[in-house]
């Protein structure tokens, strides 16, 4: 057999025909000889890592679960509470203009401690429909010069040949129900700053770039906007334009920043103009405190225990049937050569 | 005569005249040859006169030929000088290579042309000056290059299973269009008002419910150009890459394959198969020059009753160290050590044998060898500068020995003409004969030659001595011999028996030796005969073989001669390994059924617990329809003879393989049987039983008969072989296409090269031999031994990665695309993209690629010496156990839990705010945090399926998540001013600054990969492969930096007794039969072309002996 590789490669002596050997140089890739380790699947550490998981996880799916709990979260739907009994047209109703106030009470059935956020949440809602993505110009919302930029806007781009900023069908579909509460006759203040994330506000949105010709086709979409308020400062806008991963989703709609203490009637009186009839969305109205973890979430905490949970009581079984049934390890009886000696 | 051929390619067939077919031809001599005198003018204008008379023979034939080539030397002439045209009438070109129907039409008289005329393209000329011919065939037309197959690319059989696997990817990928095609048909609805779905604008029509059919249609393109992902083109792209390492890089460079002697390396000539070699069950082995050094050595000898040899073959020392002995060879310092020669014993040498107890019988017995050959002597006369040229290298090796012995034979004088038979001189140079150092040379007198064929079994050689005292050596078969032994001396005719069985037990090939003294009266009497015999038209070859018959008897014995037929190095071990690997292989040789099932003995490919299964057809009833001639009756009896033998055969492995624990089976078949087997109606048989069999040799491959006469000794070989190769091409792709295993030939010469191109893997032998067996092959080796390295290491392993990236690149990509097949359905159906163009583009390219391929270079799950050492891992590979549809399914059901856990765990909980500040999460933000989760679960999941992990594995798992930060800490870091939607600005930035990224990248990767490892767990517990109890055997060793440790098994044992330990171990049932070594098949044409004679083959009978002592044995079990 050939010599070791190793034994060759540190020889010193170096003549000519040495030199036209064709002998591979010895090197640990080309010898496939390169350090190792190798995990072995041995039992012992199927258990230690299902007890290492369920360690790491059983407690921070309570601690999750414990902040999610914590979490006060009032959930109203009032998209057919808010139209009056006799409307038979549902669509017809919402689309007319009609006064369309509606006035509900909210029961604060546990102390929600300040800020206390205001989410609108809306169903069956595509803001992830293809059509619906691309329909926006970031650079048109971005610069004033950049106005013109409304190709990817199609259908709503222009308007009598000019354009509209913002153009696209999310800006013209922005959600216009609004909400104003009061306790005890006394108005809470909604605070609408700071309701987008600051990197949307700061970087898509110009400062100076002003709506112009917004909702004025035929059809209106949704809300209007002040013409002379920038779009940076339109921060429903820029709720509204972060579109939404999944057909049902909520949206910050404000925050009112005092605590609502139990017990606590908060009427709220909504405009209810935004058209979900027409496809069956639903409208709610939430009002939720926040955690470390953001908002009501138990998903969190709960998959996290399971995955724990499971994990331990796997190493338990496991280290039962450890102990039913031991394999030793490397038994040769178990090669498929041993088993069946002769066979094939 | 002008020879009527259009042009002369450069390797024509010929067909050549000899006496044969004519004897006026015979002596037709070129006119301008130096040797013959110029003939006279009238002559001269007489042969213009004909020459030109032929010329116009030539044009006015219908198609009119053009001789482009008029000049003397093409002008042949006959033996009255009369230039000549004949007519060849032959049949179209056809591959056939052994038959050949024409005729040669001279002066009105028609003779016959057969294939024994015909000489096949790649011939060359040895020991003649040149021949005259015609020629017949050329270029493509030859029947070599018809037999030449067209150069097949070669795939490999997983690769194929690939192609099989793409397809089921893209009928998925197109089934999930489908449903997303058909749900966005149904989706759209005007009432979906903020999504203009009726508006008119260009581009409008994908979505507009008032053509829900077009909605059907470009959804459907939309969402295979989403979900092509799941086709994964840069699968191919690094399995090439991976290949071309691995070839490159491992198998060229591998030590373990690098032969120090030739000074050459393995290397792979294409890169294509590297994983083929991982699941080879069947391995086609040509013998002579692969298993076979072709290299003969003499070894040993039994003169009077005396053994003669201390050497220690390789059968003996392969089964020495397979039972842990190691024998040290001690090689006295005086050993003479020669191509050809390997013997010592200070007893014979430099005069020594002088002093043995029976001089005379050492004396004659190197006179036996330096005598009775027909061997010619070439270059200087000087003991260390002469050649030898001999039909076998047998004949070569017992004439060096003589020589080595101090008999020298140095001069062989004959007269040129054969016809003229004036004696022919032998001359020795004898040392140490009247006393010691004293040398002479003696002239011995060649009377009569007594020419080998098979079914004489030996040769004998009258020769007068310079006193004039006539004697008759004999050598050949020890069956033959002692039949013809005078009385007496029985004690050494029984001690040389039992030498010659040690002897062809141990593999070596032997011959007796025996002499005679004759009167001279009795000899010329006889020699009346003899020439009678000879000189006889019909059934010449029957009459010199009775009349060889009156003159061989009462021999007296001298001894036995024991030659090497030299293994490769190690063959025995690696065939041990091969046959464990359950590997099973054919030798297909053109020796006698006793030869080939000695060699398989030597190499140990049979032994004596196999069951054997000899079809032969040297059978008394079938020798006995021969016979009579008539060959349709042949051949209907041969078919029904082998049917009933395939039959019993069959039917008897098929009882053995139903018992568990049967003997492992053998079949040994000879080349006319298997002709008959492989007819279609018993192919399937044939295909049945050799299936069932560990080992088989076939035997004479190539039937000979209709090829014998041939001057040229390379081109017999040639002949031969390329026959033999015709039956082997049929065996190979019999198996490559009855049973659906994977073949390997291995072969070093030109012959070999269909055979090497049939199989699925085609091996050559490089160093020794020409290069075609290179040329053609797909991977060369320089030894056989290599091939347990070039299968159990490189094939295995490769075998294994190849899986492993393959169903990893099938996981990764169905796991990435099913997250977007199931976000499809959440939006809408639109075809809307879950992940940013430039994630999906650079998921392959960038984030998943480079440590498959990693993994696909370094992974390995037993070193190399545990690979060796526990060959059974290899029968895994053969099993097709690592990339079935069911490991696939396995796969394919944890991606969809996979993308389940990505998607939802994800996606789910997006509703309620996800920070203090209470902001929600955007499409983007959900997306790219899947993606995270994707991109870190595949690679972590890529480490779980590693045997073994070096640091490159850390580098590249950990280099690609770290990859994917980068990219999007700067993707979504940058705003730029141009063309770009803004959806992932920020995006990465605004996750972090959320705890609950965190979280669920620590949940999700777990959950995800959760399922995994428990079916991990689980099946390395309870349903363990192979490989992994290995791990576990030898998980403490320390052995992975070297594999050179294996081979120092063993204690050490002293010569003799290693010797006798392994004559303990050999094979004692079949140890009767002695080998003897005159089968060379280009031996008896030797003969014929040395006398000017013609000796059809007979059936020879050897087998017979064979067949019989398996018969009782079959009766016993």
């Amino acid at each position: 057999m050939s010599s070791s590789g190793a034994a060759g490669a540190g020889s010193t002596d170096s003549t000519a025909a040495r030199r036209n050997t064709k002998r591979p140089k010895y090197s640990k890739f080309t010898q496939q000889e390169l350090p190792a380790c190798k995990p072995i699947l041995t039992p012992r550490a199927v258990i230690s890592a299902f007890l290492l998981v369920s360690v790491v996880f059983v407690p921070v799916g309570v601690a999750s679960l414990l902040a999610s709990r914590k979490v006060v979260e009032i959930v109203y739907r009032y998209d057919s509470k808010c139209i009056p009994k006799n409307v038979t047209n549902k669509v017809a109703y919402i689309q007319s203009s009609a006064d369309k106030a509606c006035s509900i009470t909210l029961n604060v059935t546990k102390h929600m401690k300040s800020p206390v956020y205001i989410y609108y949440q809306l169903d069956n809602f595509y803001q992830n429909h293809r059509r619906y993505v691309k329909s926006r110009s970031d650079e048109q919302l971005r610069k004033r010069g950049e106005e013109n930029e409304t190709s990817t806007c199609k259908p709503e781009d222009m308007v009598n040949g000019r354009a509209i900023v913002p153009c696209g069908l999310i800006a013209w579909s922005l959600f216009n129900d609004t909400y104003s509460f009061s306790v005890n006759k006394r108005n809470l203040t909604v605070n609408k700053k700071g309701i987008s994330w600051k990197s949307d506000r700061n970087h898509k949105f110009g400062k100076d770039v002003f709506p112009k010709n917004f909702q004025n086709s035929s059809i209106i979409g949704g809300a209007h906007l002040n013409e002379s308020i920038p779009l940076r400062e339109q921060e429903d806008l820029i709720v509204w334009m972060r579109t939404a991963a999944l057909p049902t989703f909520r949206k910050l709609y404000g925050k009112i920043e005092e605590d609502l203490k139990e017990g606590e009637l908060i009427n709220v009186t909504l405009n209810n103009n935004y058209n979900t009839y027409s496809f069956n969305g639903k409208k709610k109205l939430v009002l939720s405190t926040t955690t470390w973890l953001g908002g009501k979430n138990d998903f969190l905490g709960i998959a996290y225990l399971t995955v724990g949970g499971l994990c331990f009581f796997l190493a338990l079984a496991f280290t039962i049937v450890y102990f039913v049934k031991p394999r030793q390890l490397g038994d040769p009886s178990y090669l498929s050569w041993n088993r069946n000696p002769g066979g094939h | 005569m002008v020879s009527s051929s259009s042009s002369f390619a450069s390797a024509p067939e010929f067909i050549i005249s000899n006496n044969e077919v004519d004897n006026e031809i015979d002596i037709l001599s070129k006119i301008q040859s130096n040797n013959s005198k110029l003939p006279n003018w009238g002559r001269r204008v007489r042969l213009a006169l004909q020459t030109a008379k032929e010329i116009d023979t030539l044009h006015s034939s219908t198609p009119p030929v053009i001789h482009r080539d008029i000049k003397s030397a093409n002008v042949l002439i006959d033996r009255n000088f009369n230039a000549r045209l004949a007519e060849v009438q032959c049949e179209q070109p056809n591959n056939s290579l052994y038959t050949f129907t024409g005729n040669l039409i001279l002066q009105n008289q028609t003779l016959p042309v057969s294939p024994n005329q015909l000489l096949l393209r790649g011939c060359s000329l040895r020991n003649t000056e040149y021949i005259v011919g015609v020629v017949i065939f050329t270029g493509h037309e030859t029947k070599v290059m018809m037999n030449a197959m067209n150069v097949p690319s070669k795939r490999s059989t997983l690769e194929r299973k690939l192609d099989k696997l793409i397809l089921t990817l893209f009928a998925t990928l197109f089934v999930m269009c489908f449903i997303g095609a058909v749900g966005s048909a149904v989706f759209v609805n005007k009432k979906y008002f903020y999504l203009h779905l009726e508006s008119s604008e260009e581009g409008g029509a994908q979505f507009d419910p008032r053509n829900r059919f077009l909605v059907f249609l470009l959804t459907m393109f939309t969402l295979i150009t989403l979900y092509s992902t799941i086709i994964p083109i840069s699968l191919y792209v690094s399995i090439e890459m991976i290949k071309f390492i691995q070839s490159t890089q491992f198998i060229n460079k591998d030590l373990h394959m690098y032969h120090l002697e030739t000074n050459t390396p393995a290397l792979a000539r294409t890169s294509n198969l590297n994983e083929e070699l991982g699941q080879v069950e069947y391995i086609f082995s040509d013998k002579t020059g692969t298993l076979t050094r072709n290299l003969m050595e003499f070894f040993k000898c039994s003169i009077g009753g005396e053994v003669y040899g201390t050497g220690v073959t390789e059968i003996e020392r392969g089964i020495a160290e397979r039972s842990g002995k190691k024998i040290e060879e001690n090689i006295s310092s005086n050993a003479v050590r020669e191509k050809g020669f390997n013997f010592d014993d200070p007893r014979l040498m430099r005069g020594a044998w002088r002093n043995e107890p029976n001089p005379d019988n050492c004396k004659e017995f190197f006179r036996c060898l330096a005598i009775c050959h027909t061997v010619l002597p070439e270059g200087d006369e000087s003991p260390e500068k002469i050649k030898y040229q001999a039909a076998s290298p047998d004949e070569a090796a017992l004439v060096i020995a003589a020589k080595n012995f101090g008999f020298f034979f140095y001069r062989f004088k004959q007269l040129h003409c054969f016809l003229l038979r004036t004696p022919t001189m032998i001359y020795v140079r004898e040392s140490h004969v009247e006393k010691m150092g004293k040398i002479q040379d003696v002239p011995y007198e060649i009377l009569n030659v007594l020419e080998f064929n098979s079914t004489r079994k030996r040769q004998s050689v009258v020769c007068r001595y310079p006193d004039g005292r006539l004697v008759l050596y004999c050598k050949g078969a020890d069956t033959v011999i002692y039949e013809r032994l005078a009385d007496g001396n029985n004690d050494i005719k029984k001690v040389t028996r039992e030498h010659l069985e040690q002897f062809g037990s141990s593999g070596l090939r032997t011959l007796c030796l025996a002499y005679k003294e004759l009167h001279p009266d009795v000899y010329e009497s006889w020699n009346e005969k003899f020439i009678q015999a000879k000189s006889s038209l019909r059934d010449r070859e029957r009459k010199l073989d009775e009349v060889a018959e009156l003159i061989e008897h009462d021999l007296i014995l001298i001894g036995s001669t024991a030659i090497e037929d030299k293994l490769q190095e190690g063959v025995p071990a690696c065939i041990e390994t091969l046959k464990r690997a359950g590997i099973k292989i054919w030798v297909l040789t053109g020796d006698k059924i006793e030869t080939a099932i000695n060699i398989g003995y030597a190499c140990n490919l049979i032994n004596n617990e196999m069951k054997q299964f000899i079809i032969s057809s040297e059978t008394d009833a079938i020798r006995e329809v021969e016979e009579r001639g008539d060959q349709i009756e042949i051949a209907r009896f041969m078919k029904e003879e082998v049917k009933k033998e395939l039959k019993s055969c069959l039917e008897e492995a098929q009882s053995y393989f139903s018992s568990l624990s049967g003997p492992k089976l053998a079949l040994v078949i000879d080349g006319k049987c298997l002709m008959y087997a492989l007819d279609p109606s018993l192919r399937v048989m044939l295909l049945n039983l050799s299936l069932n069999c560990h080992a088989v040799v076939c035997c004479r491959v190539s039937p000979l008969q209709k090829a014998q006469v041939n001057l040229f000794l390379k081109a017999i070989k040639d002949w031969w072989c390329l026959d033999f190769n015709y039956g082997a091409l049929q065996v190979t792709s019999l198996v490559k296409k009855g049973a659906q295993k994977i073949t390997l030939s291995i072969g070093d010469g030109a012959n070999d090269v269909s055979m090497i191109q049939a199989a699925h893997v085609g091996v050559g032998i490089s160093g020794l031999e020409g290069m075609q067996a290179v040329m053609a092959s797909d991977f060369a080796i320089a030894q056989f031994r290599y091939l347990a390295d070039l299968l159990l290491v490189h094939g295995r392993w490769s075998y294994l990665r190849i899986c492993k990236v393959v169903t990893y690149f099938f996981y990764k990509n169905l796991t990435f695309t099913l997250t977007q097949f199931w976000f499809t359905f959440q939006a809408g159906f639109s075809g809307q993209r879950f992940y940013d163009d430039w994630f999906q583009s650079l998921y392959n390219v960038i984030f998943t690629a480079l440590p498959v391929i990693i993994v696909g270079l370094f992974d390995k799950d037993v070193s190399a010496s545990l690979s060796k050492k526990y060959p059974e891992l290899y029968m895994e590979g053969i099993r097709n156990v690592f990339f079935k549809w069911r490991v696939v399914a396995i796969w394919a059901f944890f991606s969809l839990y996979q993308s389940l856990i990505f998607y939802y765990f994800v996606s789910s909980s997006s509703l309620s705010g996800k920070n203090s500040a209470g902001k929600t999460f955007g499409l983007w933000d959900v997306s790219t945090m899947a993606f995270t989760c994707v991109v870190v679960t595949v690679n972590l999941r890529l480490l779980m399926i590693c045997n073994s992990i070096t640091r490159w594995h850390y580098i590249s798992v950990g280099g690609s998540i770290l990859a994917w930060f980068i990219f999007i800490f700067l993707y979504s870091g940058i705003s730029t001013p141009y063309d770009r939607q803004e959806n992932m600005y920020f995006v990465i930035y605004v996750l972090m600054s959320t705890l609950y990224f965190y979280l669920t990248l620590l949940l999700v990767p777990v959950a995800a990969l959760f399922c995994d490892f428990i079916y991990q767990g689980v099946q390395r517990w309870f349903f363990p492969y192979d490989y992994q109890i290995i791990q576990e055997m030898h998980r403490h060793d320390d052995t992975d930096t070297s594999r050179a440790h294996l081979l120092e098994i063993g204690n050490n044992l002293t010569p003799a007794e290693a010797r006798s330990h392994a004559i303990s171990q050999l094979p004692r049932e079949i140890s009767k039969h002695t080998g003897f070594a005159f089968d060379s098949p280009g031996y008896e044409s030797f003969f014929a072309a040395q006398l000017g004679v013609f000796a059809p083959t007979k059936a020879w009978d050897v087998a017979r002996r064979a067949s019989m002592k398996s018969r009782p044995k079959i009766g016993h079990k």
